[in-house]
């Protein structure tokens, strides 16, 4: 978990630098095409402003002509020095008059001032407002201050008694080169807006410094230009050029110039020409700034400022815009495919590690299990040889208690004839016949009975004595030995023992293999006694060589083993007998005894045979011992 | 010898007896006591051999073992049965088997062997069943 961290936490930096430089690329890109736009909307705006100031001198320039032309413009002029105010008036008029017509071309062409002023600054007459004369223009009008002072023209921005204007200030000499007045002819800003809208379809505002210009002094109703506070800059008004046009778009510029009004302050105090743009309600508009310069010090004293509309650079700041969200999810994606290949190489490093880890365990485990299992071999053999070893007690003394029942049997009958001779005895005292020879001979039947019972004990207990020690025995003597101990038991129930046995000495454990016999013999006596009555009980033992074995084969005549079940006989517990009868490990123990202890092999089957010409059909269980057992 | 078993003895002792035993031993032991009792007993050797005996001479009293080779002793009661109802039959068995039959069959049972105070008793009853 902190390592994934460490990773998300490395990625998101990588990832933000990586966003940031990207961000920054567009950006720089998109302000230098940006500026592009911006220098070509100044170019134009500078251009066109230039082209109709040179337009507006080269008409001034016209017109000046034109007037000293006339002589008696001339005339009249030369009359102005010396005359009395009466006199003047006369001139005045004369002037008028006859400039009147020339003045309305002009006035048609954009001049608003067509204004001739004497040598001492004082006005003579003001063609666009003729009633008005008379007063001095001293410290008002530098321009004409400056003409009529070094006889030279002038040229510029300047404001007036009325109005401000791009001034044309003119010498006018007679013919003899005598100064005689200044004159000016002036364009009003207004013209230059409307000149601009109408040919160069740009949108302008003028403005006006406050500190520099007396704007109070214009608020009288005399005054042909109204002003407002402009929008610009808290130090300009603005000039309208229509009444309708008084704060029509102020309030709402305001806000649009907001976000730049800082840049627009400091580049206006540069006073040089320049252009920016601000995107408001979805649109960007370009504005740019042209100085225009005081007549008499340079110095900026207004600006025409120019509104345009950009497609390029609305589009440019959309292009930029999505560009950047693309890039931004672009590399959101990247990064985040990023991390989870880290990710997942990082789950897949724990899992092979974890695995790993694992995997050793397991060898680990592996190692002590296999450490373990030769001990649990070992545990579970030796369990398994408790296990045999109790199965063999048991059977030993199932077995034990099957020869009990077979010493009864067999006693019984040697002890009933004891009791017969001894009642003889009786019977002749009490019927005082008594005999010595008689009695010898009754004794001595007792002591024969009494040898056969002390030889069944030995028999039995020869039978059950531990042999663990291999000796060599006749099979025959062997199997009489265990026949004997059934001998009772078979005469009682009637069973024929007929035995084929060749005289052979073999070498091995003789009360084992007695046993494993006496098991399968009891086996078939168990199964012939449940035959009917007048049935022949037959038992077979065979006995011979074959090849290297010796082969004993006991059959009976009980009618065969089911074939659902002969499998099974051999197996611990499996028994056909109800249970007072049988332990079920009978024939288990035989199979152990003769694979594991005698090193033989048994097997059972089926089978059907003759004897004294009848068809019987019976169990066939087959002992194979090596002859030379080691 | 006391006076009654004389009386008895007086009165069966000419009774023709069939005396029936597989073992060797048992049969000529047997056969001599019931020599003290009766003047005239044959014995067989098997079921079969009594059988064939009794078809021969009509034995009144038949001592017979019960497990015996080819005709046991109670087959051959049977058989004699049909041929005489009125016998007397005293089974002598090793062992206590087929206890119902042999009291259906036979007048009297004792285990082997037949003792001098047992035969008081046959001879009682024998007395009683021929009224003699």
């Amino acid at each position: 978990m902190k390592k994934k961290t460490k990773i998300i936490s490395l990625l998101s930096v990588i990832f933000f630098i990586v966003n940031f430089a990207i961000y920054m690329i567009t950006e720089i890109n998109k302000e230098q095409r940006i500026q592009i736009a911006l220098d070509s909307h100044l170019t134009k705006l500078t251009t066109h402003y230039e082209v109709l100031l040179h337009h507006q001198m080269v008409t001034a320039r016209a017109a000046y002509k034109s007037t000293i032309a006339k002589k008696d413009v001339i005339k009249i002029l030369s009359e102005t020095k010396n005359a009395s105010s009466k006199r003047l008036d006369v001139l005045r008029e004369k002037l008028r008059k006859s400039l009147e017509g020339k003045y309305k071309i002009l006035h048609e062409k954009g001049v608003l001032q067509y204004h001739f002023v004497l040598p001492n600054n004082i006005v003579f007459l003001r063609m666009h407002k003729p009633s008005k004369y008379g007063d001095s223009l001293t410290g008002i009008r530098y321009s004409f201050e400056y003409t009529n002072r070094t006889h030279k023209e002038i040229h510029g921005f300047e404001k007036g008694k009325t109005t401000h204007g791009f001034r044309n200030v003119y010498p006018i000499f007679d013919e003899k080169h005598n100064y005689l007045a200044s004159l000016d002819i002036a364009f009003t800003s207004s013209f230059l807006q409307e000149y601009l809208i109408d040919v160069s379809k740009i949108h302008t505002h003028l403005l006006i410094n406050k500190h520099v210009f007396d704007v109070k002094a214009w608020t009288r109703d005399d005054m042909v230009l109204k002003y407002t506070q402009s929008s610009e800059n808290k130090d300009y008004m603005m000039s309208m050029m229509h009444s309708d046009y008084k704060k029509k778009h102020i309030l709402k510029n305001i806000e649009r110039l907001k976000p730049i009004k800082k840049e627009i302050y400091d580049k206006m105090a540069q006073e040089k020409p320049f252009s920016l743009y601000t995107f408001f309600e979805g649109k960007s508009t370009v504005i740019s700034f042209y100085p225009i310069k005081n007549i008499k010090d340079k110095k900026t004293v207004a600006w025409i400022v120019s509104y345009d509309g950009d497609s390029f650079i609305d589009a440019t700041l959309k292009m930029s815009f999505y560009t950047q969200i693309a890039i931004f999810f672009i590399l959101f994606m990247l990064f985040y495919f990023m991390y989870r290949v880290i990710n997942q190489k990082e789950i897949l490093d724990v899992y092979v590690k974890k695995q790993t880890q694992e995997i050793a365990k397991s060898e680990a485990e592996l190692k002590i299990l296999n450490e373990n299992l030769e001990l649990v071999i070992e545990k579970e053999v030796s369990k398994n040889q408790e296990k045999d070893r109790l199965l063999f007690q048991q059977s030993k003394m199932a077995s034990m208690g099957e020869m009990i029942g077979n010493i009864a049997h067999q006693w019984r009958q040697p002890i009933a004839i004891i009791s017969m001779w001894a009642n003889n005895i009786i019977a002749d005292i009490d019927m005082e016949e008594i005999e010595n020879e008689n009695l010898r001979e009754y004794a001595n039947k007792i002591n024969e009975q009494t040898i056969h019972l002390s030889q069944t004990i030995d028999d039995f207990r020869d039978f059950f004595s531990p042999n663990k020690e291999k000796n060599s025995f006749t099979l025959k003597s062997s199997v009489d030995k265990t026949m004997n101990l059934l001998s009772a038991s078979f005469k009682t129930h009637n069973i024929e023992l007929i035995e084929n046995i060749e005289d052979i000495k073999i070498t091995s454990l003789e009360n084992e293999l007695t046993q494993a016999i006496l098991n399968i013999v009891k086996n078939a006596k168990d199964i012939l006694i449940t035959l009917e009555k007048g049935q022949k009980r037959l038992i077979f033992i065979n006995i011979y060589k074959k090849e290297t074995d010796v082969v004993i084969e006991i059959i009976d005549n009980g009618g065969g083993i089911p074939s659902g079940i002969i499998d099974k006989v051999f197996e611990p517990y499996f028994t056909t007998k109800h249970k007072s009868q049988g332990t079920g490990i009978g024939l288990y123990m035989t199979e152990s005894i003769i694979t594991k202890h005698l090193n033989g092999k048994i097997i059972v089957k089926n089978v059907e045979y003759k004897y004294d010409n009848i068809d019987y059909i019976g169990a066939k269980f087959s002992i194979y011992l090596p002859l030379n057992n080691k | 010898m006391n006076q009654e078993i004389k009386d008895l003895k007086e009165k069966v002792k000419n009774l023709d007896i069939l005396y029936c035993e597989d073992e060797e031993e048992m049969r000529i032991g047997s056969e001599l006591f019931l020599n003290k009792f009766f003047t005239s007993v044959d014995s067989a050797v098997d079921g079969q051999d009594g059988l064939t005996k009794f078809e021969e001479k009509k034995y009144k009293v038949i001592f017979t073992d019960i497990m015996m080779p080819n005709m046991d002793g109670l087959e051959m009661l049977k058989n004699i049965k049909k041929i005489d109802e009125n016998i007397f039959a005293v089974a002598l068995t090793a062992s206590e088997v087929k206890e119902e039959e042999i009291t259906e069959l036979s007048n009297l049972y004792f285990r082997k062997p037949i003792t001098y105070d047992n035969m008081m008793t046959i001879m009682r009853e024998i007395v009683n069943k021929f009224n003699l």
